[in-house]
């Protein structure tokens, strides 16, 4: 009986219980949740201190319902020994609990307290810049925020917290990081001290901050470093493209960049970030190629920085290599930089000849050991490595150019030719610094490749020797004149120097008669050789006595050639000129623009292609339009490409007339068996595939089941 | 000339009986070849051409040669091979007609009687000299010393019959590289 009786008390009990619940709930919806509705939440949100006080405001008016709606429960259920008591006071605080978290999810909650947390975690960086705002500051924030999480614990609603200020930090952090430290690379606090600085911020304000609002966790500090590592790697990786163009000013940024940079998800980033970066800004026709070799050897010391094995270098450096591959004017590039030519075109890779001076002597003892087997400190390449990465010399990157072709004959035939223009366009015989790279760049090709450079160097030598000869006074031979002082010559082997442009130049008389006693005096001390003279190369100094001015010049012979024309009367007309100078139209009018460039000729403007002396400076309107470029005097590398297509040509014409169709292996293991080598065929499949598609486009051959035959 | 068609041995004897040297010589044939061939390809005398038939042996050429005009093989082109001794260019080498030639120093087998082929070669003819020589032998045959009786006697005698029979033997370059 009792027991029925205190069943159907306990079931009176649930029912007044139930009872209670909803009437809150009603009550709340009623009175409670307007209460706390702010109808001017729009106009405070721009004033950050009364977001404050709302909130607190908000929180207080839950609290009081809190205790209002708590206060009749705990003394009907007040009995602590009763378990249906401490039920029906854990069910009712659930129910209030669902209740409160309920009104707290509205947006305007939500946003206000999203809104304070960062307000305070802005006060905590600001504190770091500005060690002058006081700690009294930091007190009271943190005496403020205390009170929240007084009214937030009354409430139980702490996960609700938490998760705001998860969200809060997560997005502060990152912002903080990139407002702070993105964009400077020069200086330390890249490295050592910045992780410093933020290790200070982090256990320091934001700890303390975060620690008031939230329940404390001793995960929460790693937590933070681990997000604030997280946001320096990524701030690198997107600038990595950057810090490589400030490079070597940004080495403190690849400090921490280094020390951060830990899982293979982040190396991997790296390198699709650094490439992508690489192919919008750099590997398009608008970089000079001299930019991006400077580039790629500021890439190869980064990432050997970053990452001594080169694997990352090696990765990122593909891209960079197949596009300078496929550059024409890359081998130009390089080897101007060797020899540290200063060329508009080329740009200023002086850089490339001042590391071949240094690295100099290193190259073939490293050579010897390429498979590492006498390493002691030998370790696997890293998982990431890909499949044919081989570990490459450290931050060698004249190495690393050369390699971007398979042979280095293509160097060799460039160092000719630019050494053969340096030579001859030099004055006094003084090649001290050509011999210098000369030697230098043996020690990269070695010596058999270079013979002819040798060659050409001691032609000059030689030409220093006959030609102070020559002008020795006393060996002039009675009933002859001497040579005027300033005819010198360079006599060079031909054989051994590249091919020369043979176009012929019609000399003043008396320099053609300068040079006859030249030959003369040659044949004298040289018995049984003459001197065949290359008109267009070389260089002369004239000065240009004009009415009003006098101007020195150092040009070249057609040039000079040209204004010693106008010695004689002051018109010409460009047929004349070409005439007189035996010269093609072209030349001509490129000569004719250098002269006019310089405010010594002009146009007429009434009468096209005709040209006056300007005895007497005038104000020049309009300047000449033809580019000015220097002449190379020997064959460029091109000019030769075109050349020896032209040859490689008329042997597949040959062959093809007698075989009647070939596949293309066979057509190219014809041409690398019968090309004799002082010609050399050094092209590739793809190379001559591509020779051939230009010839069955231009219809001179057709291309017929697997095989090509001559279009008859 | 006949110091230039006998192998130089009086002064080069003992290297002939090294096993190295013989190496050494094949490949100067082989240079030779190459630069003969070279030649060849950049002079690009129109009407001849030939060829190396294989990357792997040099010695065996395959050759074209086009009819001279006002002949009575102009308009037609012949093949030819050309087989070079290891000794070339101090022996001749063996040049036969391909394509099937009706012609009076020529037989029926493609044998051709040329002297400069015989026994008055000399080291400084090249292929291109050979070449050109056939080619104008078409056009000046030496009647003298037929092999081909019948043409002999037709090139002075009966022209018209002469094409008409040279005609029905001749065979397009294209039937031949199609056999």
């Amino acid at each position: 009986m009792a027991a029925a009786v205190r069943l159907r008390q306990r079931n009176l009990m649930d029912r007044l219980l139930n009872w209670y619940i909803d009437t809150v709930r009603s009550h709340f919806a009623l009175h409670g949740l307007p209460a706390i509705k702010n109808p001017n939440v729009p106009g405070i949100l721009s004033d950050l201190i009364s977001v404050g006080n709302v909130l607190k405001r908000v929180l207080a008016t839950l609290c009081d319902a809190w205790h209002h709606y708590m206060f009749p429960i705990s003394f009907i259920y007040a009995d602590n020994s009763n378990k249906d008591d401490m039920l029906a006071r854990i069910r009712f605080r659930h129910s209030l609990t669902a209740m409160i978290d309920i009104a707290l999810s509205d947006h305007e909650f939500q946003l206000m307290a999203h809104m304070l947390v960062e307000h305070h975690l802005t006060a905590c960086g600001k504190h770091e810049e500005n060690q002058m705002v006081d700690d009294r500051d930091e007190a009271q924030r943190l005496a403020f925020l205390a009170e929240i999480r007084q009214q937030i614990d009354v409430l139980q609603v702490q996960d609700r917290m938490e998760r705001i200020v998860a969200e809060v930090y997560h997005k502060f952090i990152p912002r903080y990081i990139s407002r702070q430290y993105a964009r400077i690379w020069e200086q330390e606090q890249r490295a050592e001290p910045l992780m410093v600085e933020l290790k200070n911020l982090i256990y320091g304000p934001i700890t303390r901050c975060v620690s008031v609002l939230i329940r404390r966790d001793e995960l929460l500090e790693s937590r933070l470093y681990e997000l604030v590592t997280e946001c320096l790697v990524k701030l690198g990786i997107e600038e990595m493209f950057d810090i490589v163009i400030y490079f070597p000013d940004s080495i403190p940024a690849l400090g921490y960049l280094k020390m951060c940079l830990k899982t293979q998800e982040h190396r991997a980033q790296l390198v699709t970030e650094f490439q992508n970066a690489c192919h919008a800004r750099l590997l398009h026709c608008g970089a000079n190629t001299s930019d991006i070799i400077s580039f790629y050897m500021s890439t190869i010391r980064a990432f050997k920085l970053l990452e001594p094995r080169g694997v990352l270098l090696d990765k990122v450096s593909r891209s960079i290599r197949r596009y300078l591959r496929d550059r024409e004017d890359t081998v130009k590039c390089i080897v101007n930089g060797m020899l540290e030519v200063e060329d508009a075109n080329t740009g200023d890779l002086s850089e490339l000849g001042k590391e071949l001076a240094s690295s100099s002597g290193t190259q073939s003892a490293d050579a010897v050991d390429d498979n590492g087997y006498s390493d002691m400190n030998w370790v696997p390449d890293p998982i990431d490595a890909a499949p044919d990465f081989r570990n490459k010399r450290s931050s060698d990157f004249i190495g690393s150019l050369l390699s971007l072709y398979d042979n280095k004959e293509v160097f060799v035939k460039e160092i000719v030719v630019v050494l053969a223009n340096r030579l001859l366009d030099l004055k006094n015989y003084e090649i001290d610094r050509e011999m210098m790279h000369l030697e230098l760049l043996k020690l990269l090709f070695g010596e058999s490749d270079l013979h002819n450079c040798d060659v050409m160097v001691k032609d000059i030598l030689e030409s220093k020797r006959v030609d102070s000869n020559i002008h020795d006074p006393t060996t002039v031979a009675p009933g002859t004149y001497p040579v005027a002082g300033i005819v010198h010559a360079s006599m060079l082997s031909k054989l051994f120097w590249p091919a020369f442009r043979d176009e012929d130049l019609a000399l003043p008389h008396v320099i053609e008669e300068q040079l006859n006693r030249y030959s003369a005096k040659f044949s004298i001390l040289k018995s049984a050789r003459k001197l065949t003279w290359l008109k267009r190369l070389g260089s002369v100094d004239v000065t240009l006595e004009l009415e009003d001015r006098t101007l020195d010049f150092t040009v070249s012979p057609d040039r000079a050639s040209m204004i010693y024309l106008f010695q004689e009367r002051s018109t010409y007309t460009l047929t004349e000129l070409s005439a007189r100078l035996n010269l093609d139209e072209i030349t001509t009018r490129r000569a004719l623009g250098f002269w006019i460039k310089n405010d010594v000729l002009k146009e007429d403007e009434s009468c096209n292609d005709k040209f006056i002396l300007l005895e007497r400076a005038e104000e020049s309107k309009k300047k000449v339009l033809l580019d000015d470029a220097a002449e190379s005097s020997v064959q460029t590398t091109e000019e030769k490409a075109t050349e020896e297509m032209r040859i490689y040509w008329s042997y597949v014409n040959g062959m093809l007339t007698n075989i009647p169709a070939l596949p293309i292996d066979r057509i190219q293991s014809f041409l690398k068996m019968l090309i004799p080598k002082e010609v050399g065929y050094s092209r590739n499949v793809d190379e001559l595939r591509d020779f051939l598609t230009v010839m069955v486009a231009e219809e001179k051959l057709e291309y017929v089941s697997g095989s090509y035959r001559l279009k008859r | 000339m006949d110091s230039q068609n006998t192998t130089p041995t009086t002064f080069s004897s003992h290297k002939m009986q090294d096993a190295p040297t013989a190496m050494a010589d094949s490949h100067s044939v082989t240079k030779r070849l190459q630069s003969e061939l070279m030649q060849l390809m950049m002079s690009n005398v129109p009407g001849i051409s030939a060829f190396p038939v294989s990357d792997s042996n040099l010695c065996q050429w395959t050759g074209t040669i086009s009819g001279p005009e006002g002949t009575f093989y102009e308009g037609l082109t012949y093949k030819i091979s050309m087989t070079f001794p290891p000794n070339y260019p101090y022996h001749a080498p063996v040049i036969r007609f391909v394509s099937p030639m009706w012609h009076p120093n020529v037989d029926m087998s493609g044998n051709i009687c040329l002297d400069i082929l015989k026994e008055k070669w000399s080291a400084i003819y090249n292929v291109q000299t050979i070449l050109l020589s056939l080619q104008s032998l078409l056009g000046e045959p030496n009647n003298a010393s037929p092999l081909n009786a019948q043409a002999a006697d037709l090139w002075d005698g009966n022209p018209a019959e002469y094409k008409r029979l040279m005609m029905t033997h001749y065979k397009d370059i294209g039937e031949i590289n199609d056999e």
